[in-house]
């Protein structure tokens, strides 16, 4: 089925019509832009002797609010591309996301690994084409034809490579653990452990990091995602066996009930 | 209304991190039978040194490379578009590319978007046309050449003691332990160069690399 | 929030300038598809523009049931849950340097077996951050005060009529808090065969 009205339509990119009005509203008063989420993260990387770990914390802010206690850094790039993101927290789900699908296609195409190099080349072009406007600061690990490699590539289009990174607002924190610990050709334990106290350094030090510690470990033809590896601070309070509530608490006013008609499962895909 | 404009103007303030600059000592001097290139290794985000060996000395050819100071991101893209077409003038030669012409393309990136771009950079390298020479682009787009060019926020420290010390036609090594102390001097009095030395070495037959670590500085 | 085998979003009926009430029955939740509702809070204007409502032809022209239709002409099905919190999320970002100056949430219910249905709950930011716990999520003015309670009252694996209890009663505690939210609630209840709207009462100031 075509439809010429599709063809009018626009193809991906960004739209800007509400910037006028934006702005608009913001000069008279009317309206302030609302707080996006920030990641306001520690996340580090570290490059041991057969590969590369990966770690995060897991708190996502809006404001002073914690919007997640429990969010995913650790985004997939490539079965053997894995990168951890800082910043705007919009622009790394969606970015990584825009790139894995970059990747996978190019994966089909060649039928060959992605190299973290291209991964990480591709990230740095994006962002070098907005001028730093889009908040994505990542670090970029994976194992490919040349080995473990780790790349951090920042929000302005820069990008650099060394055997341990940090970022995010915990940076410090977790930097200072990485540059008294770190040391060349560690076995894996001894790389997750680094990667476990910088990011817990970042948790306790820096007040935009916070709950867990997620780590990934990628080997050759390997990796093995270690969610929340250390969770020290999971809710603890509750009351055993939840609230009461008084049964005139809630009033009912009126009531309106909509019969749905059930489907029948999954329905495949009209490819005609 | 383009994008910049976008930028300036309409979009609220979303860039929370600061950029990454190369506050940087680079320099390039020939000598007797080749080019020393040498740079210091110091990136900082303000006051946060994010990178302290840096690589600022990026290859565009075999045998013609480039050093770059400013904002790590504009300079790193410019050297990426500058290798692009001189990979293309090479293929179209079948011979190395002139370094005048690596030189030119990077001057008219730098000038035509200088109101966009930071960067100031060195080119230089050895082509069988013209032999060894250094180019200097500067970032509102000047070019020079010369024989010996020096570029950075360090650079303004040292620039007297090349006057004094510099001469043609050194041997290797004397040229090596010149570069080494201008760039140790430089990064003893400014604060945004630092980490570490490194040096490159072009002659017609081969590019060597060294370094030297922030312990073996030697300002005396 | 969430329960086993159901899911409800209960919202306010308020509509302000600032501080002064222009609506007391401003409708926020609609019925997505028959598996699907999204509320959206935040600036009046985009609410409308964004979300669709149950009187399709009178906002014809607005985003998501555009989209939705498309992809029901093209597919021949409805979307899934999780597939249209996805599209909500990149259409969102479309606008990363514009944004709808909205919130939206989303519950629904996607059918994984035989009387099994996982249920989809997420909220968004601005410009399209999708966050997804699949316990509750909490969005606009009340949100603050709202993840208090929520935190406090969340069971999980709820039936639909004890959901609808908690839910209530934790909007109901943030409402009486937030001077800007009131003027009566809405509870939303989905379950894969029924979709029930109850209104509640409620302090009206």
């Amino acid at each position: 089925m075509e439809l010429d009205y599709l063809k009018t339509l626009p193809l991906g990119g960004f739209n800007f019509d509400n910037c006028i009005r934006n702005r608009a509203m913001a000069e008279s008063g009317i309206l302030q832009a609302p707080k996006t989420m920030k990641t306001g993260t520690t996340i580090c990387g570290v490059l041991f002797k057969d590969g590369v770990v990966l770690a995060a914390d897991t708190r996502a802010t809006g404001g002073s609010i914690v919007g997640d206690k429990n969010c995913e850094k650790i985004h997939n790039l490539a079965p053997n591309i894995f990168c951890c993101g800082a910043g705007t927290a919009a622009d790394c789900d969606h970015v990584t996301e825009m790139i894995k699908r970059q990747l996978e296609l190019h994966r089909l195409n060649t039928h060959s690994e992605n190299r973290v190099q291209m991964a990480a080349l591709k990230l740095v072009a994006h962002a070098f084409k907005y001028g730093g406007q889009i908040g994505t600061h990542l670090i970029v690990g994976g194992v490919d034809v040349k080995g473990p490699q780790l790349i951090e590539c920042s929000n302005d289009g820069n990008m650099y490579s060394m055997p341990y990174h940090t970022t995010g607002s915990g940076s410090l924190a977790a930097m200072a653990i990485m540059e008294t610990r770190y040391k060349e050709n560690m076995t894996r334990e001894e790389a997750v452990n680094l990667c476990i106290a910088a990011i817990e350094a970042g948790i306790y030090h820096d007040l935009g990091s916070g709950s867990n510690v997620d780590v990934c470990v990628i080997t050759r033809n390997k990796y093995e995602m270690l969610r929340n590896i250390k969770h020290d601070n999971f809710k603890v309070f509750s009351k055993p066996g939840g609230y009461q509530f008084k049964k005139d608490r809630v009033q009912v006013v009126e009531e309106f009930k909509h019969k749905l008609v059930v489907e029948a499962g999954e329905q495949p895909m009209d490819l005609s | 209304m383009s994008i910049a404009d976008l930028q300036n103007e309409i979009i609220p303030e979303v860039n929370t991190h600061s950029v990454q600059t190369d506050g940087t000592t680079i320099i390039a001097v020939k000598y007797d039978g080749g080019i020393l290139l040498g740079a210091d290794g110091r990136s900082a985000n303000n006051m946060y040194v994010g990178n302290k060996v840096s690589d600022k000395l990026e290859p565009i050819h075999q045998r013609i490379y480039c050093q770059r100071s400013g904002t790590s991101s504009h300079t790193s893209t410019i050297a990426r578009y500058v290798r692009y077409y001189m990979e293309i003038q090479a293929n179209e030669l079948g011979n190395l590319p002139p370094v005048e012409s690596a030189a030119q393309v990077m001057r008219e990136i730098i000038y035509s978007n200088k109101n966009s771009l930071s960067a100031s950079m060195i080119c230089s390298g050895w082509d069988p046309y013209k032999g060894y020479q250094i180019y200097q682009v500067n970032s509102s787009g000047y070019f020079e050449q010369g024989n010996w060019a020096l570029s950075g926020s360090g650079g303004t420290f040292i620039w007297g003691y090349i006057d004094a010390n510099y001469r043609e036609n050194m041997t290797r090594a004397e040229c090596k332990e010149f570069i080494k102390s201008c760039i140790a001097l430089a990064c003893y009095r400014d604060s945004s160069s630092g980490g570490c030395i490194r040096l490159l070495d072009i002659t017609q037959d081969r590019v060597e690399r060294d370094y030297v670590q922030y312990d073996d500085f030697k300002i005396k | 929030m969430s329960g086993h085998n159901c899911v409800a979003i209960a919202t306010d009926t308020r509509l302000s300038t600032q501080l002064m009430t222009i609506d007391t029955s401003f409708q926020r939740v609609f019925k997505v598809t028959d598996s699907c509702l999204m509320g959206v809070s935040g600036l009046g204007t985009d609410v409308q523009t964004l979300q669709l409502t149950l009187r399709s032809f009178y906002f014809s022209n607005s985003l998501m049931k555009f989209k939705l239709n498309l992809y029901r002409l093209k597919e021949g099905r409805d979307m899934k849950a999780d597939v249209f919190s996805k599209l909500v999320a990149t259409s969102l970002y479309e606008h990363r340097f514009g944004p709808y100056f909205v919130s939206p949430v989303i519950a629904g219910l996607d059918k994984v077996g035989e009387n099994e249905y996982s249920p989809v709950i997420c909220t968004y930011d601005s410009i399209g951050y999708r966050e997804h716990n699949g316990q509750f999520e909490v969005a606009g003015t009340g949100a603050e005060l709202l993840y208090g309670v929520c935190e406090t009252f969340y069971k999980p694996n709820l039936e639909p009529e004890q959901l609808f209890e908690v839910i209530s009663n934790s909007l109901l505690s943030a409402l009486d808090r937030d001077s800007l939210s009131g003027w009566g609630a809405k509870v939303y209840l989905l379950t894969p065969t029924e979709l029930t709207v109850r209104s509640l009462k409620t302090r009206q100031d």
